[in-house]
């Protein structure tokens, strides 16, 4: 049975719908299934009291949801995003275009949940922007949120196997943004190597497919439960509040008259051998939904107000519950990546990368990732000869987060290690407008030359990556040092540092 | 032997009804009545997975762990938040009585999405 949360209020208004989140208007799930296929007769009441009680925190989240209609439901989930958002600034560095060493074992989760709103995420590093998606996004975006609702970390049970695989499926088109002079414009008279190796303006620079393989934990696994144990009790502020919002909506009203008549109503009907067929006991529980909301807003004039508090805090504090367990669900990440690189004045390559991300010990805060990738030429031309293999590659990198992860500044540092192997000299395009390198002397039409860069190349890098919490803007910024660039064969140290946003954040707002 | 089981067994119940501090209300506007005073330990179990207290409320104060709170005169709102680790297992929240003995004040399906039970606790 798929129990799923979400557009309960949509159920509410249509007793005979067939959406498939939170299923039934009102009580638990199983025990509804348990409730409505028994005999009226064999219904008890104290059963049906605990089922109808608002007690419940099933009960207390389905009213709200009621109560508070689609912007209550848009509320929860803007919340849980903004909450899981915290969860990559505190914990892990994403991956962030050219201040990066290795691709990331993780596509953060928060796009795959914010993607469902129809967006995208942008990652700027100065001269790159990336634009990133997943696959339950462009889903989302087709089919409706509705259909491929929000599911807890820990929950298998909630997402099917289709919903699995678009979770792990993402992609990217990363555009050159670099405003540069081209090579042989009018204003260079004497081009040089870097002029050439300069990407030009808002060109397709590539596009990656991806999928992550996550190794989730068994429940039944001692150390998961010592694990899981050490980490759900990480977000207390936002457990706090939620527990807050509850009194503050249902708190006043339980001990009421007013109350106590409404369950003893519904209790006898419910028991009244009328509601003996699933679709009257349905009918009648809508009702008392109804009913009880009516009863609510009388006693509380803010009532409503406080349902939508109700569900925002429902949202900070799940969104923060699947931060504190991502450590301990997906502890190894395997991943997949095929990329189609089209670099400035270079043939267009394609690259297959293997992943494999994971913490070694979940108690700690380091962050583990290992590359391991190989480069092809798509075409080799035909002016020159040269190996279409281009490069072996492999990259270690260590994060760790620097700061809580309540803290309003977040700092997360990365250590890593970078090394490629090029299999052949490097083959570079001259495009007809060009002028041959070192002269002044326009070519005649697009040419291939080899630069003697075959051999290998080491570079480490320091990366510091403070984020903001609550607006998913990161700033990256690392140094790195390499015996040498892919093109040029010397020493080379660079700052790098970036700004990136998480566009969910933005699609999320209402 | 058996016999002798059973025995036992009912007086470890005799000593947990004793020195347990809460008992059911006959009041409909409360869940469970104790004495003014009386101290209350909380703890929960799940049937298949681990069952934790995040975080509870009572009498408009937060608790803290060890989850125990000083029963307070009139009806008071208590509120645990109880994560599980297993989505949907049955948990138990309970009165630690003391000397191993507890009882049950309530048993439900954990549900991932509405994680807080709440309690009407009547002191006199």
């Amino acid at each position: 049975m798929k129990i799923w949360i979400g557009l309960g209020f949509l159920l509410l208004s249509s007793v005979t719908s067939n959406a498939q989140t939170y299923t039934y208007p009102y009580g638990d799930e199983v025990t509804y299934h348990t409730m409505a296929t028994t005999p009226a007769g064999a219904r008890s009441k104290d059963a049906l009291r605990q089922f109808l009680g608002i007690e419940s925190g099933t009960n207390v989240t389905k009213a709200a949801l009621y109560a508070a209609g689609k912007s209550g439901y848009d509320s929860l989930l803007h919340a849980a995003e903004d909450a899981r958002m915290d969860k990559q600034t505190g914990s892990t560095t994403s991956s962030s275009g050219t201040t990066s060493l290795v691709s990331k074992g993780v596509v953060p989760q928060v796009l795959g949940f914010a993607v469902e709103h129809g967006n995208l995420t942008e990652t700027d590093n100065n001269t790159t922007a990336t634009f990133r998606g997943t696959g339950l996004g462009v889903a989302r975006l087709l089919v409706g949120a509705q259909q491929l609702p929000y599911c807890a970390i820990s929950d298998y049970q909630c997402e099917s196997g289709f919903k699995r695989f678009l979770t792990g499926t993402s992609f990217s088109v990363s555009l050159n943004t670099a405003q540069t002079t081209p090579a042989g414009s009018s204003a260079s008279t004497t081009s040089s190597n870097a002029s050439l190796f300069s990407g030009t303006a808002n060109q397709v620079s590539g596009w990656s497919l991806r999928y992550d393989f996550h190794v989730r934990r068994k429940f039944s696994d001692a150390a998961y439960l010592k694990q899981w144990q050490a980490a759900i009790a990480t977000p207390s502020d936002a457990a706090k509040a939620y527990l807050k919002s509850v009194e503050d909506t249902f708190g006043k009203i339980r001990p009421t008259k007013e109350y106590q008549d409404w369950l003893a109503k519904y209790v006898l009907l419910l028991g009244d051998s009328s509601t003996s067929d699933e679709a009257t006991f349905k009918k009648v529980l809508a009702q008392a939904v109804e009913d009880l909301i009516e009863i609510a807003k009388r006693q509380d004039s803010n009532f409503s107000t406080n349902a939508q508090n109700l569900l925002t805090s429902l949202g900070g504090y799940i969104g923060a519950r699947d931060k504190a367990l991502n450590e301990v669900v997906n502890r190894v990440t395997y991943s997949v990546e095929y990329d189609n690189n089209r670099p400035s004045n270079q043939p267009s390559q394609s690259i297959v990368k293997f992943i494999v991300s994971g913490r070694p010990s979940a108690s700690e805060k380091w962050l583990l990732t290992l590359n391991s990738s190989a480069a092809w030429y798509n075409e080799a031309p035909a002016q020159v000869s040269v190996s279409r293999f281009r490069y072996g590659q492999a990259a270690l990198q260590l994060d760790r987060s620097l700061t809580a992860s309540s803290s309003n500044l977040g700092a997360a540092l990365s250590a890593g290690y970078y090394f490629q192997y090029m299999a052949d000299n490097s083959l570079l395009t001259l495009p007809s407008t060009a002028l041959a390198p070192g002269t002044s002397i326009p070519l005649p039409g697009n040419a291939s030359v080899l630069l003697n860069s075959k051999g290998t190349i080491h570079i480490g890098q320091a990366q510091v990556t403070f984020s903001i919490k609550g607006t998913g803007i990161k700033f990256p910024v690392a140094l790195s040092f390499s015996n040498r660039t892919e093109l040029i064969k010397a020493s080379n140290v660079v700052g790098h540092f970036g700004i990136t946003y998480d566009l969910d954040s933005l699609f999320t707002k209402k | 032997m058996q016999r002798e089981k059973a025995k036992k067994t009912k007086a470890i119940q005799r000593r947990a009804s004793m020195a347990c501090n809460l008992s059911k209300s006959t009041d409909p506007s409360a869940d469970y009545v104790g004495k003014i005073g009386a101290t209350v330990q909380l703890k929960v179990t799940g049937t298949q997975g681990s069952a934790v207290i995040v975080a509870g409320r009572y009498a408009g104060q937060d608790l803290a762990a060890p989850w125990q709170f000083q029963v307070k005169a009139g009806v008071n709102f208590l509120i645990l938040l109880v994560e599980n680790s297993v989505p949907r297992d049955w948990t138990t929240i309970q009165e630690d009585c003391g000397s191993g003995a507890q009882q049950t004040l309530r048993e439900y399906r954990y549900d991932p999405y509405g994680a807080s039970q709440s309690f009407e606790i009547l002191g006199n």
